[in-house]
This record gives structure tokens, sequence and C-alpha cells, in this order.
């Protein structure tokens, strides 16, 4: 590729590079850690509010979810949000308006990868401090629980869930995000299709599990279901290995689909771009 | 400045705060695409809040006690507070931090004017229009269509509710302005805002029984939206919403007090 910017730089090098961006990013993210721990804080309580909601509602006979379920789902939610959390949607399109977009692109690096190593080291730090919490609320809360086998077959499978969800939310983040060559406010477009439709499709307000047959379809054809729910679901282990299949299939196609979308709109505009700021 | 001097130089004050506010109109105008955009999100934002309680509601007979249309008179009134908190006060608790850290905070400080009005209210965000707009008519459907029953007392206490609501929410804005002083290290004060309203999304009752008792004795997250939603749709004490007021009479004190020492304690950023 041109000017050097491969998206796969080969070899020692890179692995020079990428230790040493990771280190960065960490000395960054705890320079700001009152607000990383803000963040986590935040990210907890959203599914405690629901788990509380779910307890206190009346279900009707034909409800899958009893209340040990429902405690659960929203106890593991806070950890695969961290997970699957990206902000490259409010961070690339800053990055562009502010003019700092020039400087990236200095550099013999994919501007790409720099945030891929941010969000790596945020991550890893807001998972240290929300591990504790969630874990020492599930040991008050014990008694309530289900049973959940971790039998070396799930936690592969649960392993390759969670990978595969961090990786489709930063490709579907990150494409929409390009389109902030060429729209100035992106955080709009983000509202409405990453988080409304998001909170609503992808389990985080209603459990997917619960939901009536007719709205099943919808959520597991479209992407938002994979990024939330499909991780848990393969904890809590109702789900049968014929839908495991079927989802990390739809979720393969959403990803190659999302990545040719971004990698289009990257280059188309790379040409546009023209630097505004300093 | 004073609350005395403040009040009686208060016509000045508003027609300060009315240029600010057409000043901030047009620059929001300045990207015609982005502000119709904004408001438009913004509606299907509320749109898409709306169908999580038809989901809701497939599964579930009742949340707590409340029933389906006073849920939804509940979201309406949720959204009224939380879209006018983002379109009154978010921008200005965002302006803030960057504000403190520039320095640009000292240049305020010697206006001839109340520094705690001015910075409260002088930028206005649009975007929360839709949502703002949008729950007025939900709220105008449901009673028309006498989903919700609404008599004369029922509407005297929900405004007053409304009132104590809005004062709340008001001193913890102002709680975090304060806090943004004292700490610049904190980039996004907004999204302990966000934290807040994450509880009153939904009734307390949800809560179990102590929590909920706390909710509405001591730290008033009942008396934002569950109270004047219940005001509305059934009925509260008149003793519930008086406790109500005498805890937001208390709660502005205090974060006046506080905001006052932050101010006086401002060291400037330097350069």
């Amino acid at each position: 590729m041109k000017n050097g910017l491969t998206f796969f730089p080969k070899g020692v090098h890179f692995f020079r590079v990428s230790m040493q961006l990771l280190k960065a990013y960490w000395q960054e993210t705890l320079a700001y850690r009152g607000m990383v721990i803000i963040w986590g804080i935040h990210s907890i309580m959203v599914p405690f509010v629901l788990m509380f909601v779910w307890l206190a509602v009346e279900r009707g006979s034909n409800s899958p979810y009893q209340d040990g379920d429902y405690i659960l789902y929203y106890l593991a939610m806070p950890l695969v949000m961290n997970f699957i959390d990206c902000w490259t949607v409010f961070t690339f399109p800053e990055e562009l308006r502010e003019g700092y977009f020039n400087r990236q692109l200095l550099k013999p690096l994919h501007p790409i990868w720099g945030h891929v190593f941010e969000h790596i080291a945020a991550k890893a730090f807001q998972l240290l401090c929300l591990v504790p919490i969630v874990f020492s609320i599930s040991w008050f809360m014990g008694d309530y629980l289900p049973d959940i086998d971790f039998s070396f077959r799930k936690i592969a499978l649960l392993f390759f869930a969670l990978l595969f969800a961090v990786v489709l939310r930063f490709v579907m983040n990150t494409t929409l995000a390009m389109t902030g060559f060429w729209i100035e406010h992106v955080e709009t477009l983000n509202l409405v299709f990453n988080q409304a439709i998001w909170a609503l499709l992808g389990g985080m307000v209603t459990p997917i599990e619960t939901l009536p047959p007719i709205f099943r379809i919808v959520t597991d054809v479209l992407p938002y279901r994979y990024t939330l729910s499909f991780p848990i679901e393969i904890l809590r282990g109702k789900i049968s290995n014929g839908e495991i299949i079927i989802g990390f299939v739809v979720m393969v196609c959403w990803l190659f689909l999302f990545s040719l979308a971004g990698r289009a709109l990257w280059r188309a505009g790379l040409r546009i771009y023209t630097a505004y700021g300093g | 400045m004073n609350f005395r001097t403040f009040s009686l130089e208060f016509p000045r004050h508003a027609r300060i705060l009315i240029q600010f506010w057409k000043t901030s109109l047009v620059q929001a105008m300045e990207y015609r695409v982005n502000f119709m955009l904004g408001i438009g999100a913004n509606a299907i934002d509320f749109t898409i809040g709306l169908v999580q309680y038809g989901f809701f509601f497939s599964v579930a007979n009742s949340i707590a006690g409340w029933q389906k249309d006073q849920m939804l008179a509940f979201y309406a009134i949720f959204m009224t507070i939380f879209s006018l908190h983002f379109i009154v006060l978010f921008p200005n608790l965002e302006a803030m931090s960057q504000l403190v850290n520039s320095g640009a905070l000292d240049l305020v400080l010697t206006k001839p004017i109340s520094v705690q009005f001015l910075l409260s209210f002088r930028k206005l965000s649009f975007d929360e229009m839709g949502s703002f707009f949008t729950s007025q008519v939900l709220l105008l459907g449901l009673w028309a269509t006498g989903r919700i029953d609404v008599s004369a007392q029922n509407l005297f206490l929900f405004f007053g509710a409304l009132f104590c609501s809005f004062s709340f929410v008001y001193s913890f804005f102002l709680f975090l302005m304060a806090i943004a002083i004292r700490i610049e290290k904190l980039q996004n004060m907004a999204e302990l805002m966000w934290s807040f309203f994450t509880f009153c999304r939904y009734p307390v009752d949800v809560f179990p029984r102590w929590v909920r008792s706390l909710f509405i004795s001591l730290i008033p997250i009942a008396f934002i939206t569950t109270i004047p939603a219940k005001a509305l749709t059934v009925g509260v004490e008149p003793s519930t919403v008086i406790w109500g007021g005498f805890l937001a009479v208390v709660f502005l004190f205090a974060a006046r007090f506080f905001w006052k020492t932050a101010i006086a304690s401002y060291t400037s950023a330097g350069g």
C-alpha cells in the first residue's frame, strides 16, 4: 500500500511498537483513572437498576426466566459490556475535527492501531476495578443464582463468543466513525444506531431469550444481539448447539460486511480529507 | 452577588440570559443539517424508548404495581425532566471543566453579574428538543384519550412535585459544577449526571423496601420522577410533596453553600 500505511505490519518490529503503544496508553489510562472508575461504576449501575426492575415485574406464567436467571444475566452484563465497549465513534471524529488526525497519518502505522491499543489498555484497567465488585455481589447473592457448569467446552465457547463480540462491536463502531469524514457530528447517528437500537435489540433492556418469537427473528438476524446477549446466553447454558453455530455464522457474516464497508469508507474518506485546523 | 441583589437585578439578568440563548441558537443553526438531524435522531431515540415498554409488557403484566398506561405517563414525565436537563443544564456542565482547565473562568468571575446564574444557564443545547416535545405530545395524548384521569388536586400536587424535581436536579448539577472547580482532572462531569438519572428511569418501587425508603426520606431519587408521575396518575399524599419541598430547600441551600466555597477557593489555572 501507499505511504507505508500497511494494515498488518510484519515482524518483530510491529511487536515492539505495539508493546510501546500499550505501555503509553496504559500510562494515559492511569492518568485519567478517576474518570475510568466513574465510567466503570456507571456501567454497573444501568444493569443493576434493570435487574431490580425485572425482579419487581409481575411475570406472566410463560416467562422462561426466573428471578435467578435475571440476576445472573444482569450480573454478567457489566463484564461483557466492559469487553465490548468501544468509543472510536467519539474519538475518531474528534481527531478529524480538531486536526490531530494529520499527526496520526504521519506515523508509519495504520491509525486504527492506536485506537485498538488505547481500548485494550483502558479496558484492562476497568476490568481490574469491575471484577472485584461483580464477584463480591455474586458471592453475596450466591443463593439466588442458578447452577452453572464450567466445562472446558463452555469456557472455550465463551472465550470465542466474547472475542468475536469485541471485534464485531469495534468494527461496527469504527465503520460508523468513518462517516465522520463527511458528517460533522457522528454522535447523533451513533445515538440511534449504536445505543438506542442496541439497548433494545441487543438484550440490554429485555433479555433476548424472553422475547416473543416474532421479535426473535429480528434480533437473531441483526448484529446487535451478538455483541451483548449472545455470550451471556452461552454462559447460562440453555442455548442449543444449533443456535450457537448459527450465531457464530451470523456474526462472521456481519464482521465481513462491516469490515468491507469500513475499508471502503476509510479509503474514500482519506481521499476527500482536507485537514482543517492544526 | 448575594440573593437580595440578584432578585433586585433579575430583569437585567433575564435580558442578558436571552441574549446568550439567542447566540446559542445562532451557533446551533450554523450547522443546519446537523441541527435538524439531531432533533430527528432524538425523536427516534424517544420512540425506541417507548418500544422498550412494549417489550417489557410483552413479558410482564405490571412493573411493581405500575400498569402500562401509568408506565407510559411515567416515561413521558421522566423524558420531560431528562430532556430539560439536557437542553438547559448539560451544555453548561460540559463547558465547565473546559473553563476551569483553560483559565477562562477568570474572565467570567470579573463580570458584574451573578456568576452562578451565568454559568448555570448560559448555553442551550437543542438536540433534545425532539424528546421534550414528543413527551408533551405523549402526555397530552394519554390525557385526551382518558388513559390517565387527572383531578384538579392531583394536577396541583403534580406541579408541586415537578417543582421539587427541578430543584433537586439543579442542586445536583450545581454540586457537580462546584466539584469541577475543585478537581480539574475529571474530564466529563456529565457522565456522573447520567449515572444519577439511571436511578430515576424506573419507578423507585422496584427497589427493595429499605432502598426505597432511603430514596424518599434522605436521597431524593424518588422525587425526581416517581412522585410527580404518581401524583399525576394515582395521586399522592400532600404530606409527601410538602416533605419533598422541604428537602428541596435544604438541598438548594447546601448546593449553593458548596458552590460558594468552591468559587472562593478557586485559584485559576495560570496562563
